[in-house]
């Protein structure tokens, strides 16, 4: 919006009045302006002295869980246990620790035929 | 030897100008004057009719590179006796570059300055606008501060800078005693209203720091400069010489009260 009005449109006072100004140039009454605190370098605590090298942290070896007992089942399930260690259907790697839980059902079915075979 | 800095945040409200006529006015009274043109713009030489890139030694032989005293720089201005001139370089632009590992700068000028006491009855230094080195210089070495205020707006925003960094610099640096001496209204032009009103409210806000005598916007004073000469010489009989005439006496008579009173 353009003012028509001719002249200074803010006074020469608002300038002045909360400006920073030597002691003799402030008007009498005038309180100096609020300032805020010089900012004094805060002294950190020492510290020790950095390692030349630090040294990388060899992660160590996870301390190994005990072996989880078997569960105490039915009679079958231990002699599962036991008979799997001769089980010649079973190739290496394809041990019952390598088994999931969905596989170990054909694994008693594949031992059960086993006995009843050995049986017959 | 009073030394007065004669300094405004803002180019163009008459620094040189004012300087380079208080000084010839003062010469012409009967004291023994030196004008010290540290501004990289070398007005004041100029306006003393020395071309500044011709000049030979300047300040800033003095205040750069260094061995060479001030005395062996300082010209006398032929035409007015008691007048000599300290004559300013363009290459003063850079001392902020090349002075920037010097300890102890901002004391130089006020060092060369200590060589002349008891030469002079006054040394007026013409600074520069933007703040600086040799702005810094041109304070620390002074007793006093003249500030040539345009009136115009901005050009009180300037007066705001000078007398902010004259109130941080007498904070931090011990060796800077610099107090303001007033103000001098320069380009007014009665006749115009912002004019007007700006001399007014500087007279209510400041009181007696605003000098009485003003100077007026006169054409001849930006003519004077292309002849090599002050408004005494030049023009005698113009307005702008009796301004500025009057403006050294009252100056005189301030610079008297301060250094008797010391307030």
């Amino acid at each position: 919006m353009s003012s028509k009005r001719s002249g200074l449109h803010k006074p020469v006072a608002a300038i002045f009045t909360r400006a920073v100004m030597p002691e003799e140039v402030r008007p009498a009454g005038m309180e100096p302006p609020v300032q805020p605190a010089p900012q004094v370098p805060v002294e950190k605590a020492p510290q020790p002295p950095k390692e030349k090298e630090r040294v990388p942290e060899v992660p160590q070896a996870r301390p190994q869980r005990p072996r989880p007992r078997p569960r105490k089942g039915s009679k079958i399930a231990q002699q599962v246990q036991h008979a799997t260690i001769q089980l010649p259907l079973l190739r290496p790697g394809h041990g019952p620790q390598e088994h999931t839980q969905a596989g170990l059902g054909r694994l008693v079915r594949a031992f059960l035929g086993w006995i009843k075979g050995g049986q017959g | 030897m009073k030394t007065l800095a004669i300094a405004n945040q803002k180019g163009g409200c008459g620094k040189t100008t004012t300087a380079v006529n208080l000084a010839a006015c003062l010469a012409a009274g009967g004291d023994r004057v030196l004008l010290v043109d540290i501004d990289p713009q070398s007005h004041a030489t100029l306006a003393l009719g020395w071309e500044p890139a011709e000049v030979g030694r300047s300040m800033h032989d003095v205040l750069v590179k260094g061995g060479v005293s001030i005395r062996q720089v300082i010209r006398p201005y032929e035409p007015i006796k008691g007048l000599d001139l300290a004559p300013g370089s363009l290459l003063l632009s850079a001392a902020d570059l090349d002075l920037h590992e010097v300890p102890a700068k901002e004391g130089l000028l006020a060092g060369q300055l200590e060589q002349l006491d008891g030469d002079y009855d006054l040394c007026i230094i013409d600074c520069p606008a933007h703040l600086s080195l040799m702005l810094v210089n041109g304070l620390v070495a002074s007793e006093y501060l003249l500030v040539p205020v345009q009136t115009h707006f901005c050009a009180l925003y300037g007066l705001k800078r000078i007398l902010e960094t004259v109130h941080v610099l007498r904070r931090r640096l011990d060796c800077c005693k610099v107090r303001v001496a007033g103000m001098i209204l320069t380009f007014v032009e009665e006749k115009i209203a912002l004019s007007r009103q700006i001399q007014e409210q500087l007279k209510d806000f400041f009181g007696e720091l605003v000098f009485d005598t003003c100077i007026h916007r006169n054409i001849r004073l930006a003519e004077a400069p292309s002849a090599g000469q002050p408004m005494i010489i030049f023009d005698p009989k113009d307005k702008a010489t009796a301004q500025y005439q009057a403006l050294s006496q009252e100056l005189r008579a301030r610079l008297q009260a301060l250094s008797v009173g010391g307030t």
